[in-house]
Parts: structure tokens; sequence; C-alpha cells
């Protein structure tokens, strides 16, 4: 009985600059390797500026997960693009904050919000 | 209610952390702990059968022993291995590790050696015992009375004072605005994302001696208080030549500073920090990410 995550990646109406990646089920160290596969390209691409991951349905990450996404955060922070955790239940946001990451990464309430958020990050005024 | 208890013995496979984490869940339930708690305690049950798995057991060959007992007060939780894995440790040697790392606060290593820091936070202590099945027994407990609110010394939880409750007497702290020639922070231009940053006044803040728990509040004030009054484009240094330890929650601490910052179109550099200093900086990464100057 692996641990089971579902990952879909979209991006927003067209926009290959925003990328929203939904993680649904539960991602530890057993199924890490194929997340960092699904994500490992759009790390690549430069012209994807923001990665929104919707945690609406994620139940469970461990520190494994955490550390992917700090090395994802300071990988992507060398070409100013960015990451925005959105709809993360409290269980997720303990493992965050454990680790400051909460502080760090950009954060929203819900994906629509996430996705505005993202267009002011490309769209500066 | 009486003790109850639950046993687990399964082959050492991570495939079977997720129904380790499902029954632990079940169990936390049970025993009456509020969803945020059973969501913690979930994820210290995951990172111990983690740890035995990879550590102290031989992949699809070891079997790991697991044990719930609960009543209406606390939870107690063992997991034992046999000793057979790669990296496997004495009792002894896992005690001096843990508690090497509780007494640093180290959670730049957020698995394995960093559990000593979730366990010291989320539960009411850990024991660590020879196992009678060759390897380590590792084990917690958590009382319900004590699971009541959130966890202390949580980062986020930190107090920032305020100006006025800023303690009077700041032995290593200083506050030095210093005005010098607008200068480009660096940012590429035609980018999309960001502006010209940091063009304004340079304040400069230093930190010396070690930062812990015991003193953060009190060290940090000033530069949160700078921070907070600093104009928009302005570049604050923090002058960290004498600074010797940082814990995590600084760490947190300083991340906020700077997302804080980059928000105000304003640059955050660290100026002369030391070797342990850059070390955890470079373990979390942010060396990479905050401009440093040596």
């Amino acid at each position: 009985m692996p641990t089971t995550a579902n990952i879909t990646i979209n991006s927003v109406e067209g926009n290959n600059a925003i990328k929203v990646i939904h993680v649904a089920g539960e991602l530890d160290e057993s199924n890490l390797p194929q997340f960092e596969s699904a994500i490992t390209p759009i790390m690549e691409d430069k012209s994807v500026k923001v990665l929104i991951f919707n945690f609406m349905e994620l139940k469970f990450m461990n520190s494994k997960v955490i550390g992917f996404f700090a090395y994802l955060y300071t990988t992507l922070s060398k070409d100013k693009r960015r990451i925005i955790f959105a709809s993360y239940n409290q269980t997720i946001h303990d493992i965050l904050a454990l680790v400051g990451l909460d502080k760090l990464v950009d954060s929203a309430p819900t994906l629509d919000v996430a996705i505005q958020d993202a267009y002011k990050l490309i769209n500066p005024e | 209610m009486e003790k109850q208890t639950v046993q687990i013995t399964i082959t050492a496979n991570l495939d079977y952390s997720s129904m380790i984490r499902h029954v632990a869940g079940e169990v936390f339930e049970s025993a009456k702990f509020s969803k945020a708690w059973c969501g913690r305690l979930k994820l210290v049950v995951d990172e111990l059968f983690m740890n035995a798995v990879k550590y102290g057991s031989t992949k699809d060959k070891s079997l790991v022993y697991i044990t719930f007992e609960f009543d209406k007060d606390a939870v107690q939780f063992t997991i034992e291995d046999d000793g057979t894995g790669p990296k496997a440790k004495s009792a002894e040697e896992l005690r001096a590790v843990i508690q090497k790392n509780e007494s640093n606060n180290d959670l730049t290593r957020t698995s394995g050696r960093g559990l000593a820091l979730i366990a010291k936070m989320w539960t009411d202590g850990m024991q660590v015992a020879q196992s009678t099945y060759g390897g380590i027994g590792i084990g917690f407990t958590k009382k319900l009375e004590n699971a009541e609110k959130p966890p202390e010394n949580a980062p986020m939880e930190l107090p920032i004072l305020s100006p006025e409750q800023a303690p009077a007497n700041l032995p290593t702290t200083a506050v030095t605005p210093t005005l010098r020639p607008q200068t480009p922070m660096g940012a590429p231009t035609g980018s999309p994302i960001g502006s010209q940053i940091g063009k304004g006044p340079v304040y400069t803040v230093k930190l010396s001696g070690e930062i812990d728990q015991s003193n953060m509040a009190q060290k940090i004030a000033p530069v949160t208080e700078q921070v907070n009054a600093m104009p928009n484009g302005a570049v604050l240094e923090l002058d960290l030549s004498e600074l010797v330890y940082i814990n995590s929650t600084f760490i947190g601490n300083l991340a906020g500073w700077y997302r804080t910052i980059q928000q105000k179109q304003g640059s955050l550099r660290l100026l002369h920090a030391t070797e342990p200093v850059k070390e955890i900086l470079t373990l979390v990464g942010l060396i990479n990410v905050i401009e440093m100057v040596d």
C-alpha cells in the first residue's frame, strides 16, 4: 500500500509563465522521487515564472518533502522566479512553520487568490 | 478508559508509511487528541518509522515492531528495529545524537537528527533504549493535557517586541542609519519580475554573541524594529562579524525579514558572517538567496 499522490499540472488561461501544480493525497519519501520527476521539468523551464502548488487536497507531507521544497525555492529564487503555496491545511502549515518555510514562501488561502498574486508578480505595476 | 494497546509488526518498507500514519491517526483520534495534534503526532510517527526502516533495518527483510498504548490521559508510541540497517546506531549513540541536536536546536536537518527538535516541540519526551529485537527501540509520550493548545516555541509564535517594549539594555546591537549613493542592487533588466530595488538609505544592525531561545526576543527586537520602520527601497545590512551561533528560530525570523524587505522593494545583506553561521545558512539554502558580503 504505497503512499499515493495525484499530481496535475496546468497553465493558467494559456499563460505559460504561471503553472498550477495540484497535489492530492500524501507525499513522503516513498513517492518523493516521482514528485521530483514531475516538478523538475517545470523547474528547468525558465519561461515559467511562478509555480503555484495547490495543496487543498494534500493531507500529509514529511520532512524529506520539505527539504525538496526548500531546494526548489532556493533554485528558483536565483532567477527571481517564485513559488506560491495555496490552500494548505493545519498539518501542512505546521510542518512548513516548523522550518520557517511559511515565512519564506508566499502563500494564499485559496487557489484564486494565488493566481491573482501570481499575475501581480509577473506584471508589477 | 482502560489502557488500550495496538501493536503492528510489519516488513521494513517505506511503502507502508501511509498505512502506519493512518493507524496512528486513528489511535490519536481515539485518544481524543484534536485534529491539529493528530496531524503533528502523525508526523513524529512518520519520522520515526522512516528512520527505523532506512537506518535500522534491511529493506524487505527486517521486521519493524510498532506499539501504541493509550488511555484517557496520554498516548505512548514505540518503534523497534533489528539493527541490521546500513546506518544502525546503538541506543547510546542515538541518544547522544538526539541530545546534541536538541541543545543546538538544529532544525536545519529536518529528517533523522532533526527529529530531535520535532520531538522536543511536539511531544512530552522521547525515550531511546536497546531493543530485544537487536536494534533500537525509540518512542515518545504525549499527554492530552499538554495538547490543548499549539506547541510552545514554534517559530511563528515568537513574540515581536514593539519599540516601547524593547528592553533598555541591548548591549550587542546597534542601529546605524547610513546614507550612501543610490546603487541598483543587481536586479536584472527587462525581467518581468521585480524592479530596481535597494536604491534608498542603508541601515546597519550588528548582531553578536549567540542567539537562541533564551535571548531571542531581546536580540532580534532592534532588527524587527528597523525592518518595520525602514522606507521602501532601503537596504538593511546585518553585521554578523561577531555572531557565533544562531538557531532555527532565528533562521525563521531572518526569512521573515527578507520577505518583508523584498515586499518593500528593499535589500537585505549579511556582512562578514562567521563560519558556523555560514554553515547553517548554507544548510537551509538561504546563502543562495540572501546577499552575503565577506
